[in-house]
């Protein structure tokens, strides 16, 4: 603005001062005065067309310096789409977090990195009423029947990932046994190396061995209070586990189907079949397993094992099994909280070589259905055959039914009645049964395989 | 010696078929991902277009609570390149068992092949005092039924955009597109076209967000135009109901309904006659006209306490493929609005379009 008054207090100057210099005393011509009113004007007129030049520049400047903040402003303000994001992002902020207790430091899974392992415990606890009869002419002879309660097991589990490339797993196991005494061992402990190349895992330490269906599972994960007769026969009462070393492999195939096959070295130290407490040698085991859905609620499972070792003698002879375990299960997806129905089969045959030279066959099988027909209730039966590694002339013919009460994921009752027939040798030594079994487990315990 | 001739056999018939491994079914252009239910993977197809194949554990038609590990489930995630859980603890019973057996180091928890979607996730029921099994099975990260909340489902599509492309940053404008695709649908859906047409998805789950969303309709004067799910159940915003089991808490929470009670008297544990007693009375003293509950649960107590009442049972699928109606996230949401709606209509009312 200053510069508009500035131009035109120049321009009157110049025009103004000229004439102001040659001024004469006596008064202009009325000629001179028209041209110098002319000249007024012409210059009022350009200063009127400058004048609205500059506003129209003006003008046009504020349009832009406008457009430009508005820019500036639509530019700095969030989409409807970010302010989304950052409001979801305030909604997370106000929900309440976990209330760290006394000891979340150590034990707190939800979040941060754990110093302790995973640490469950287990309790199995019997009420077992036994009545043999051998059947003897005098019945004054019949043994009446035994009835007590026992603390079968308590296990006490760890597990953790020791590295990116393995875990452990020890599991303590004590027990009372039949005459009170109470015995504590390592039931199993091994590391396991999970990024091996090629599918392959392996397990070094001391294991339950592969070997069936059966022998794998804890005694809290199985369907019946015992094992049944073949297992406890050839396997021992809670089944074979030894130290060693063992490879699995996930086998490729151009069907896509589970096969599995597992290998292991483990001591010969099972009594019932390998060398016991004369260990000094390994068995070798091997198994094969085959899974497949028949349908979306029908599952089978198909498995080959073999384990071969010094039987612990004296002379040098060895012990060879061989198992066949064949398993259904039936769980429709829709009613799989109400139904299942699992019918589980193994046959387990031994060659053992005797001192004479000789070798000594003899097998066993069982057999058991299990029907779950409510949430909580399932109901079994099993049957039972074995004879003996070490005396084929004896046989065992059992029969075992049963009723599970889940009280919840983590707690079941179970009662079961066995009788148990005895032929050759043992002829005669008939066994009844009848057991109440309470299991219940504290902490996380990971679920057992299929 | 015949062991040494078995297990040369055994081996031989283990290591016969290996040659003849092809290569994986699911195809080496596309990204193979494993979803531990049929929600995600309906929603990781939505993302994923033509550049993933995707394979689901559960069925839709189970609990996800309690999936069996079977072992065929880890020849499905042995080669897979990404696995999309629920997370929340929602799988703990069965997911680590399939990840070990499966050997598949691309999916183990600490890789970038595998995904937990609960991150991200607006949650509820997040407990804030210690968590013991008294409470029943309780989880401690917060109720992991997450899903049913159309926001999270949004929100979910998100975090599995990003994962996916960054594990195949070549189609990464696709993802981005199909996921603005998949978004634009679930808006539609719930408020409905022509609001969301007006107003914009975002601009209406920001006001939804912020508790302004009615006020936002009546200030403009659109609350007419409020259609999809929103609007079918504006009606009904209050409005008391039971549950089977505590899963629809987010969707409740979502549509303004309360839930009254649970049938389970604690989570995971099955309705006592004592609690189903106290639950008919429930029912005749506080209104309650409605139960709503998945297929794959028991209808005997329900069933009774409907005769004992005249409480209508509403039974819907709370995963995709969990009924012949839930083909898809959105007519799995559709279907459960479209029965609960039904259900809470005053027999006089007629329905709502």
């Amino acid at each position: 603005m200053m510069n508009r008054y500035a131009l035109l207090a120049f321009l009157l100057a110049g025009v103004v001062a000229p004439s102001g210099l040659h001024a004469e005393p006596s008064a202009p011509p009325a000629d001179g005065m028209a041209a110098l009113k002319a000249e007024l004007a012409e210059l009022r007129r350009q200063m009127q067309e400058q004048r609205q030049a500059y506003e129209s520049q003006i003008e046009q400047l504020r349009r832009e310096v406008k457009d430009l903040a508005g820019r500036a402003a639509a530019k700095a303000a969030p989409s409807p789409q970010d302010e989304l994001a950052a409001e979801i992002e305030k909604a997370k902020g106000d929900v309440p977090q976990p209330q760290p207790g006394l000891l979340s430091m150590f034990f707190n899974k939800g979040g941060g990195q754990s110093s302790v392992p995973d640490i469950s415990v287990l309790g199995d606890f019997l009420g077992h009423y036994v009545a043999d009869h051998h059947n003897a002419p005098n019945p004054a002879q019949e043994e009446g029947g035994k009835r007590h309660f026992q603390f079968r097991e308590v296990e006490v589990a760890f597990a953790a990932p020791v590295d990116p490339h393995s875990k452990a797993d020890l599991i303590l196991t004590g027990g009372e046994d039949e005459h009170g005494e109470w015995n504590m061992e390592l039931e199993e402990g091994y590391l396991t190396l999970t990024t091996l190349p090629y599918d392959l895992q392996a397990r070094f330490g001391k294991f339950r061995t592969v070997f069936g269906k059966n022998n794998p599972f804890h005694t809290h994960a199985m369907a019946w209070v015992d094992r049944p007769d073949v297992i406890a026969n050839f396997l021992g009462p809670d089944g074979m586990a030894e130290t060693g070393a063992e490879v699995s492999w996930l086998v490729p195939n151009p069907w896509k189907k589970y096969i599995e096959w597992t290998a292991a070295f483990q001591n010969n130290g099972n009594p019932e079949s390998f060398a016991g407490d004369r260990q000094d040698d390994v068995m070798f085991t091997n198994h094969m397993k085959y899974f497949d859905n028949l349908t979306p609620a029908t599952t089978a499972e198909l498995g080959g094992s073999v384990a071969t070792g010094a039987n612990g003698d004296g002379s040098g002879g060895r012990t060879m099994l061989e198992g066949v375990d064949f398993t259904v299960k039936w769980k429709p997806p829709s009613q799989g909280l109400y139904k299942a129905l699992t019918w589980q089969s193994e046959v387990i045959l031994s060659q053992k070589d005797r001192p004479d030279g000789a070798t000594l066959g003899s097998w066993g099988a069982y057999s058991s259905l299990e029907y779950q027909f409510a949430r909580q209730w399932r109901a079994f039966a099993r049957l039972d055959y074995s004879e003996f590694p070490d005396d084929a002339q004896s046989k065992q013919l059992g029969g075992a039914v049963g009723l599970t009460y889940d009280m919840s994921e983590y707690c079941y009752w179970r009662l079961e009645y066995k009788h148990t027939s005895a032929q050759g040798p043992l002829a005669g030594q008939d066994r009844d049964e009848l057991w109440l079994q309470l299991n219940f487990g504290i902490g996380p315990h990971q679920a057992h395989k299929y | 010696m015949k062991w040494k001739t078995m297990v040369v056999l055994l081996t031989l018939a283990a290591s016969g078929p290996v040659g003849l491994a092809p290569a994986w079914a699911y195809g080496a252009d596309r990204l193979a991902v494993v979803t531990t239910t049929t929600d995600l993977k309906c929603i990781t197809e939505a993302v994923g277009g033509d550049h993933v194949k995707v394979m689901s554990i559960a069925s839709g038609a189970e609990d996800p609570h309690f999936v069996s590990a079977k072992p065929s489930f880890m020849m499905t995630a042995r080669e897979a390149d990404l696995w999309i859980a629920i997370g929340m603890e929602l799988e703990i019973g069965w997911e680590g068992l399939i990840l070990e057996g499966s050997r598949n180091p691309k999916i183990r928890k600490d890789s970038k092949g595998y995904l937990d979607a609960s991150h991200g996730v607006l949650r509820l029921e997040v407990p804030t005092e210690k968590v013991t099994r008294t409470m029943g099975d309780v989880h401690p990260l917060g109720n992991p039924h997450y899903w049913l909340d159309p926001l999270n489902a949004r929100i979910v599509a998100k975090t599995i955009a990003g994962r996916l492309a960054e594990l195949d940053p070549g189609h990464a404008e696709d993802f981005t597109r199909n996921l603005r695709a998949f978004q634009q649908t679930l808006d539609e859906r719930m408020f409905g076209k022509e609001l969301v047409d007006e107003v914009g998805g975002d601009r209406l789950w920001l006001m939804e967000l912020k508790g302004g969303l009615q006020g936002l309709l009546d200030e403009r004067h659109l609350t007419s135009k409020l259609g999809g799910w929103a609007g079918k159940m504006l009606p009904f915003r209050g409005e008391k109901i039971l549950t089977y089991h505590k899963s629809w808490t987010y969707f409740v929470n979502r549509f303004g309904l309360v839930v009254a009670d649970q049938l389970e008297p604690k989570p995971g544990i099955p309705p006592s006659p004592g609690h189903v007693l106290a639950v008919i009375e429930q029912v005749k003293s506080g209104h309650i006209r409605t139960l709503l509950m998945e297929p794959f649960y028991e209808r005997k107590a329900p069933d009774l306490i409907a005769e004992k009442t005249g409480l209508k049972v509403v039974v819907c699928a709370n995963s995709v493929g969990g009924d012949p109606a839930a083909k898809d996230y959105f007519t799995m949401i559709g279907n459960v609005v479209d029965k609960l709606a039904a259900a809470l209509k005053p027999a006089s009312e007629p329905e709502r379009r």
